[in-house]
């Protein structure tokens, strides 16, 4: 079975499918790992409204900007090492910064494995004995990723539009 | 009280004589800033075809950092209208803006296959809880008032 097999089957107890909060074309695809969903479902501030605005501007196949490694600025970034295939989300405005680290099961499938502020993450320059919790979260990531998932590799491409199809931007490319 | 996203939404476009909750205005401020990036990274796009439009080319007009420049474009981040204002400037264009009713906003049929879809939404159904109690009273087996309990329908 694939990751997104596995995934699919497991839709409402393990994983949840994020509902865009507004109407729309539903193009891509965000699940939540089941203690996330709740997190983020019961939340009632300001903040998570933001958070969920982030989640529908994937869900609705809003304008995506990705980078990779170094580039700071960006919607959605591939971690490094790029071969975990380990994403983040990162949700910046309004502050605290919020970053959702996951995986993609299937083009434009995006599994969301847990969620942690910016600020507890360190500097990502430092090693990972000196306050760099990124090797930490990608990790977990992994782990939680391993329990949903039994195995199964997540998605894997060449190119940004193996894993978005449509409206998205590399930062990298900027002219 | 505890308010679920989809609700947030039903709430802001109700039109109610009550506050609308904090989770609700962060949604729609984070729309604003997510709009307003996607219209100048859009028009950044189609006018750096010619290579005419570039980040140094924009930085040199507003008198800034090209660093500063890419991290406009590259992510909605705080902006203010002078900021979008500035940036469509830069590549000879101004903001208009208009408004839209929340109400009018209606669902898209076109969705990825893997979406389970929620069946009042798709169809824009509106599922009322049934008044005429007639029948829970007859079957009812416990004292106090019947509770009337809201439908949903999910495929």
């Amino acid at each position: 079975m694939s990751s997104f097999d596995l995934i699919s089957a497991t839709n409402g107890t393990r994983v949840h499918q994020w509902i865009p909060v507004r109407p729309g074309p539903h193009t891509r695809v965000v699940y939540l790992e089941d203690a996330l969903y709740g997190e983020i479902t019961l939340g009632t501030d300001h903040r998570i409204g933001g958070l969920w605005q982030d989640l529908d501007n994937f869900s609705l196949g809003e304008l995506i900007t990705v980078g990779y490694g170094p580039e700071a600025t960006c919607m959605m970034k591939n971690l490094d090492p790029r071969t975990d295939e380990v994403w983040e989300i990162r949700s910046k405005d309004p502050k605290p910064q919020i970053r959702i680290f996951g995986r993609f099961c299937a083009q434009d499938v995006f599994v969301a494995t847990h969620a942690t502020y910016r600020d507890h993450l360190g500097n990502p320059w430092e090693s990972k004995f000196e306050g760099n919790h990124w090797p930490q979260e990608i990790l977990r990531c992994r782990q939680i990723w391993e329990q949903l998932c039994q195995g199964a590799a997540p998605h894997n491409g060449r190119s940004i539009n193996d894993y978005i199809s449509a409206n998205v931007v590399e930062v990298g490319k900027l002219a | 009280m505890t308010i679920s996203p989809q609700m947030s939404w039903k709430s802001a476009s109700s039109l109610e004589d009550i506050s609308l909750d904090p989770a609700t205005l962060g949604y729609f401020h984070g729309l604003a800033q997510s709009e307003a990036h996607a219209i100048v990274l859009s028009l950044f796009q189609s006018l750096s075809g010619d290579k005419k439009i570039t980040r140094a080319f924009i930085a040199r007009r507003l008198d800034k950092s090209p660093e500063q420049v890419t991290r406009w474009l590259s992510a909605p981040g705080n902006w203010t209208l002078d900021t979008l204002t500035n940036l469509l400037l830069a590549m000879g264009h101004r903001p208009k803006f208009s408004v839209e009713k929340l109400s009018d906003i209606r669902q898209s049929n076109y969705h990825h296959h893997a979406v389970s879809m929620n069946l009042t939404d798709a169809l824009n159904l509106t599922v009322t809880p049934k008044s005429d109690d007639s029948y829970a009273l007859s079957t009812r087996m416990e004292d106090g008032p019947i509770r009337v309990n809201k439908v949903e329908y999910r495929i």
